[in-house]
């Protein structure tokens, strides 16, 4: 096997591999939390890694025995129809969804998959964000919107999960259209979903009305929809949980969410699940800070868009974020080493912005043309 | 005792004009600028693709202790510290930083908000806030 890229350390994961995947180049990983006191990779990576081969043929996986050494060959992008993934519950399914949309539009055919597992979880953004956030988004890069489909059939809270989502994306057929996206506009009005599931239907109105108290200081357009799972639809444990998203005048879809923490996640100290009240506050202040920021995109999804300008046609790509965040620095520096794009980040002083100007890589759903 | 009043009066006022006035704006300027010395003498260009200049800019005190651990000890477990999760992720050289896109913030860091003032900071970012302030702020973006 050829060597290709050398990496190490268990940082950006997902990003790595998927960079890996799209432009063919074997990954070698090594030192993946070996200062640790469980070394190797954990169990949703190993997830990831088999959600990568049931989307592409001819994929190599190795592993060495303690798994803190991994060998990545990729395969070709199959896409494909019916597939179904169990993402564990370790981590949530928002995990596993931001690369699976970007693996999903360069592949062969269109991709269609269940994914099985948590569905809102604080260290992921839960599958309302994508819902209601990502996947807009794709449209300024001139993917149809209609083809792109997220539904969720069942909510799934930790720690027992049980939630199901279904996911559809089309591959791009002629690239994608480079952006310049660097007018953020206003914030005309506030949706949201506050979900609840397998607890009292008021947990939901509880936080719609802490979040609008905080909200309707700035706006009287905020809507947020109540959703309340029972019986079938419920998942195996009990949460609630809120996402938030303003709309800009231009366009743009800042959001931000909060979560009940489950029970045990937190260790021998028992605390409390949070109070409805408390997370529809702590969401909605969330919101303003992502507001304050002042990017076309919140935080959650800089590498996104950063990946996506990447992945344009040769042309020039303009695009304006607020503070960027550690990850999306890590995605910065990926992007370079795979794609060979550099960015021109030059901050703006009278927004307090960060402006980042490249020109994409020309890259080009090489599998489609195979076919 | 009207002196003592006084000299309280007196005493007040300074230390008013010295917390709002030029007394401390110098010094928040010296902070400024010794900030911007030390710490970023770089752009934001070298912070995201020069990591190398990075660490060498800020000392590295944890590397040379692990270093003269492995001296003294050979059987020794390298010490890692019970490191707050949301300090890992944001660490930009820890090899093994947690893989999440989302920055968490607590309830704490968040309590600003319940400021009149902060909140009056993002008025015009909304569109019942004033227009003409907006289109200065995307006029200054062309």
């Amino acid at each position: 096997m050829a060597v290709g890229v050398h990496l190490r350390g268990a940082q950006q994961f997902r990003h790595r591999l998927v960079l890996s995947t799209l432009t063919g180049s074997p990954v070698r990983i090594t030192e993946i939390r070996t200062d640790d006191a469980a070394p190797g990779l954990r169990d949703y990576e190993a997830s990831f890694l088999r959600l990568l081969e049931k989307i592409s043929n001819g994929s190599v996986v190795e592993i060495n025995e303690t798994g803190t050494k991994l060998r990545y060959k990729p395969g070709l992008l199959a896409g494909g129809r019916g597939l179904v993934h169990n993402c564990g519950t370790s981590r949530s399914i928002g995990y596993f969804l931001e690369p699976l949309i970007i693996l999903g539009l360069f592949g062969k055919s269109p991709l269609s998959i269940t994914l099985q597992g948590i569905t809102n979880d604080s260290k992921d953004p839960s599958v309302d964000t994508f819902r209601i956030t990502t996947l807009p988004m794709l449209k300024h890069f001139g993917i149809s919107i209609e083809d792109v489909e997220l539904k969720i059939t069942t909510r799934g809270a930790p720690p027992e999960a049980g939630g199901e989502v279904h996911l559809k994306v089309p591959i791009v057929q002629n690239g994608l259209t480079a952006v310049s996206w660097i007018d953020e506009g206003m914030v005309k009005r506030i949706r949201g979903v506050a979900y609840s599931t397998r607890v009292s239907p008021q947990m939901s109105n509880r936080m719609v009305d802490s979040a609008r108290g905080v909200l309707n200081h700035f706006l009287p357009d905020v809507y947020i929809f109540t959703d309340h799972y029972s019986g079938q639809g419920s998942g195996n444990s009990p949460g609630y949980g809120i996402t938030l998203v303003a709309e800009t005048t231009t366009g743009c879809l800042i959001s931000a969410e909060a979560v009940t923490y489950d029970v045990k996640q937190v260790g021998s100290e028992k605390q409390s699940p949070l109070l409805p009240e408390d997370l529809g506050t702590h969401a909605s202040r969330l919101l303003l800070e992502e507001i304050k920021q002042g990017g076309v995109v919140d935080s959650t999804h800089q590498g996104l868009l950063f990946l996506l300008c990447a992945l344009c046609p040769e042309d020039v790509c303009k695009v304006r974020v607020g503070k960027l965040t550690p990850s999306a620095i890590r995605v910065l520096r990926l992007i370079k080493e795979f794609l060979n794009v550099q960015f021109s980040i030059k901050p703006d002083p009278a927004t307090e912005t960060v402006i980042l100007v490249c020109v994409g890589s020309g890259y080009r759903n090489l599998t489609r043309k195979i076919s | 005792r009207e002196d003592v009043e006084r000299i309280v009066e007196i005493n007040e006022s300074l230390a008013e004009y010295d917390a709002s006035g030029l007394g401390n704006a110098t010094k928040w300027k010296e902070d400024l600028l010794a900030f911007a010395n030390t710490k970023r003498g770089m752009t934001l260009m070298q912070l995201v693709y020069d990591p190398l200049q990075a660490r060498s800019n800020h000392s590295d005190p944890d590397h040379s202790k692990g270093d003269s651990d492995s001296e003294e000890e050979l059987f020794k477990l390298k010490k890692r510290e019970a490191q707050d999760p949301k300090e890992n992720q944001r660490d930009l050289e820890d090899l093994d930083a947690e893989d999440t896109v989302k920055l968490e913030m607590t309830a704490d860091e968040l309590q600003v908000w319940d400021n009149r003032e902060v909140k009056e900071s993002i008025r015009n970012r909304f569109v019942t806030g004033d227009w003409s302030s907006a289109s200065l702020r995307s006029e200054a973006n062309h």
